[in-house]
């Protein structure tokens, strides 16, 4: 079936921002991107009304809407929801078919999976309930340092003296980190020291699923380039980022939708 | 307690049978509460100790007191005696039905009574305590522990199990005697809090009848090879309760007998849990998500049944030698050979028993995919089930998955992050359904 000139949209309500992007022939032609606030059916009707502006389409241009993320069950569209880690390797495997490894660092979880040549999940892993396997922990120590989300990456990477934290708990580095900074510690080094101990619970991860290469990451961790590093570092691969990564799973959720939709 | 807030938690049973349970529950604390009435003697217990018709056979009424903090979280009314029990000094880590056994205790020392609306009338006081030290650490200290709360005299028995590279042959008899005496220590125990002597014949009978239900449990396990699965995991947990609570009484033989006919019937009929079943999954290892058994049927929703599990019913049938002739020394010869079970395959092959018998699993009932429930306050069945679950992988090419929560405490749970990872779950197996 021809599937160009065809509209889908995909829309991953994250822990921490909503994003909804809509594709026609597998490339996104719109895209929106908002904080996920306290009412996902109002963030969600909003993102996707941005989005299809920026796409200069309407919603009865849509031919299917897929759904993922934390806030999935919260969609106010008829759209079914998909797991966010197969839209996840999906949207990686039009960016990078040869990726079999993802990483992807969102606001509440760490998953890893292994992705097959067709874009499927072989397996995966999530880390625990804990907030140092996330990106919140970034955003906790941004907020402590002042150092806006968006520019700790660079930041990170002028490091030269990284510090060590003794302590795997998001609670305890945060008293860590005032503790650093009190002693004069740089952000730079204190940021990298981060990046490493996140690096290292993602390895753990993916030394449970045996990493295979391309490794790629995705969600607000690719936007780091500390991180991306960091982890780069510590399991001896190049690390992938696509292009605007934290709209990975969207987009996989759309492509997901035109495959079953247009069969 | 706010009644009005009791919340869905169980899951919708595929079998007629497995909804007769739940009154039965119920009478094992109706009948604990009446034997205090008639100055019957009622002990607290741990099950799986290999000791339970010892009881039977001395006539005093078994109250299992990890059963009872299922219960609670069945009902969702657990966190006042988990906060309790973490009020009085014990740590969130330690086995949380040893938290809400405590926590009750605690709470009823202090109230002087039953605490209101406890589940099924809630526990009366122990005449006898009897602890052990099967399957993990805090079912031997737990009671020891409880006399902080009330008096009643206490019995810790030790169950041993060699490990898999031991040579069987050389250190049987050490421990079948070993055994043997902790068994004798128990039985002398219950003399003297119940004034009667052990009567060897009524020993035997309920072995007989304990045997026989274990054997029928093991059959109907056996039926559930069958495609589609005629009885899923959630119902096991269910109907354990005549295996583990009921064991040496007729009453559990006439239960099995019964499932054992509703099931061979839905087998021979190819009759199903779901129309149109798509995945068989085995329950790997873990003690169930008692706060949460609704997710067995999330998972059904998607196509997938859990044909099979792991956990509570730690044994198949055992055959002892016909020379044994001294119920005492059956119940240590049967105590051995039911741990040693694996230990050869698994010194011909990965090493581990547990392995082992996943794999058998996993080729009988032609299982699709594993899943295995951490739970943070078991170090029996969670400390070491990531490494079974990689070596398992080393066998097998199957998906598999851990989700993390508790049996009972449910701040070690997230429903999102369970449903994200089910999802992703189901799909790793339509990944692995196409490529074949």
């Amino acid at each position: 079936m021809n599937t160009i000139n065809q509209y889908y949209a995909g829309l991953d309500m994250g822990s921490v921002s909503i994003k909804a992007v809509i594709i026609s022939n597998q490339k996104i032609t719109g895209w929106a991107l908002i904080p996920s606030g306290g009412n996902y059916k109002t963030a969600a009707t909003t993102v996707m009304t941005q989005a299809l502006a920026a796409a200069k389409i309407r919603r009865e241009d849509l031919c299917g809407i897929g759904v993922t993320g934390l806030g999935a069950q919260s969609t106010p569209f008829d759209a079914r929801p998909m797991s966010d880690i197969s839209c996840q390797a999906r949207g990686c495997h039009v960016f990078f078919p040869s990726a079999r490894t993802l990483i992807d660092i969102g606001g509440q979880f760490t998953k890893t999976a292994k992705i097959t040549d067709k874009g499927k999940i072989a397996d995966f892993l999530m880390s625990e309930k804990c907030a140092t396997g996330s990106g919140r922990f970034l955003q906790v120590i941004s907020r402590i340092l002042q150092v806006p989300i968006e520019e700790i990456g660079e930041l990170s990477l002028t490091s030269q003296h990284p510090i060590k934290f003794s302590t795997n708990c998001a609670v305890f580095a945060e008293s860590e980190t005032i503790s650093r900074i009190a002693e004069g510690a740089k952000p730079a080094d204190i940021l990298a020291g981060v990046h490493k101990a996140m690096a290292s619970k993602v390895n753990m991860l993916l030394k449970r699923i045996k990493l295979a290469p391309d490794v790629v990451l995705t969600g607000g961790g690719g936007e780091d380039a500390g991180l991306a590093k960091a982890i780069g570092q510590i399991i001896g691969h190049p690390i992938l980022v696509p292009p605007n990564p934290r709209l990975t799973a969207a987009f996989g959720a759309a492509c997901l939708t035109m495959e079953t939709t247009s069969g | 307690m706010d009644t009005q807030s009791q919340v869905k938690t169980t899951a919708v049973k595929g079998t007629d049978t497995a909804r007769e349970v739940r009154p039965m529950v119920k009478d094992i604390y109706k009948a604990a509460h009446e034997a205090r009435e008639n100055g019957k003697k009622v002990a607290y217990m741990m099950v799986a100790s290999h000791y339970d018709e010892i009881l039977r056979a001395m006539d005093i009424v078994p109250l299992p007191t990890e059963n009872y903090a299922g219960l609670c979280a069945a009902k969702r009314d657990m966190d006042r005696f988990l906060l309790r029990a973490e009020a009085d000094g014990y740590s969130q880590v330690l086995c949380s039905y040893a938290r809400i056994g405590l926590g009750f205790d605690s709470l009823r020392k202090e109230l002087g009574h039953i605490p209101e609306g406890s589940p099924d009338g809630g526990m009366p006081l122990p005449d006898m305590m009897i602890g052990s030290s099967a399957i993990c650490d805090p079912r031997f200290k737990w009671y020891q522990a409880t006399s902080r709360y009330l008096e009643a005299p206490t019995f810790s028995i030790d169950v041993v199990a060699p490990p898999p590279q031991a040579d069987l042959n050389r250190v049987r008899d050490y421990y079948i005697n070993y055994q043997k005496e902790q068994f004798q220590g128990l039985i002398e125990f219950c003399e003297k809090q119940t004034h009667t002597k052990m009567d060897k014949e009524k020993l035997w009978e309920a072995i007989r009848l304990g045997d026989k239900a274990w054997q029928l449990w093991y059959d109907i396990d056996r039926l559930r090879v069958a495609i589609p699965s005629p009885m899923p995991s959630q119902d096991h947990f269910s109907i354990m309760v005549a295996g583990h609570y009921y064991t040496g009484t007729q009453k559990a033989v006439d239960f099995y007998q019964k499932l054992y006919d509703e099931v061979k019937y839905k087998a021979d009929n190819h009759i199903g849990v779901i129309k149109d079943e798509k995945y068989r999954i085995l329950y790997g290892g873990g003690l169930p998500p008692w706060h949460t058994l609704w997710i067995f049927n999330y998972f059904e929703s998607f196509g997938a049944v859990f044909a099979i599990e792991n956990v509570y019913r730690g044994f198949d049938p055992v055959q002892v030698p016909s020379h044994v002739t001294d119920p005492v020394d059956f119940l240590a010869w049967r105590t051995w050979l039911r741990a040693t079970a694996y230990h050869e395959k698994a010194r011909q092959n990965s090493g581990n028993p547990t392995v082992e018998k996943l794999l058998g699993i996993i080729k009988d009932y032609a299982i699709d995919g594993v899943m295995f429930h951490a739970c943070r306050s078991c170090r029996a069945t969670t400390v070491g089930q990531t490494h079974i679950k990689t070596e398992l992988g080393k066998y097998c090419d199957l998906p598999m998955m851990q989700l993390v929560s508790d049996m009972v405490d449910l701040r070690d749970y997230s429903e999102a992050q369970w449903k994200a990872q089910i999802g992703a779950f189901i799909d790793a197996l339509e990944a692995r359904t196409d490529q074949e």
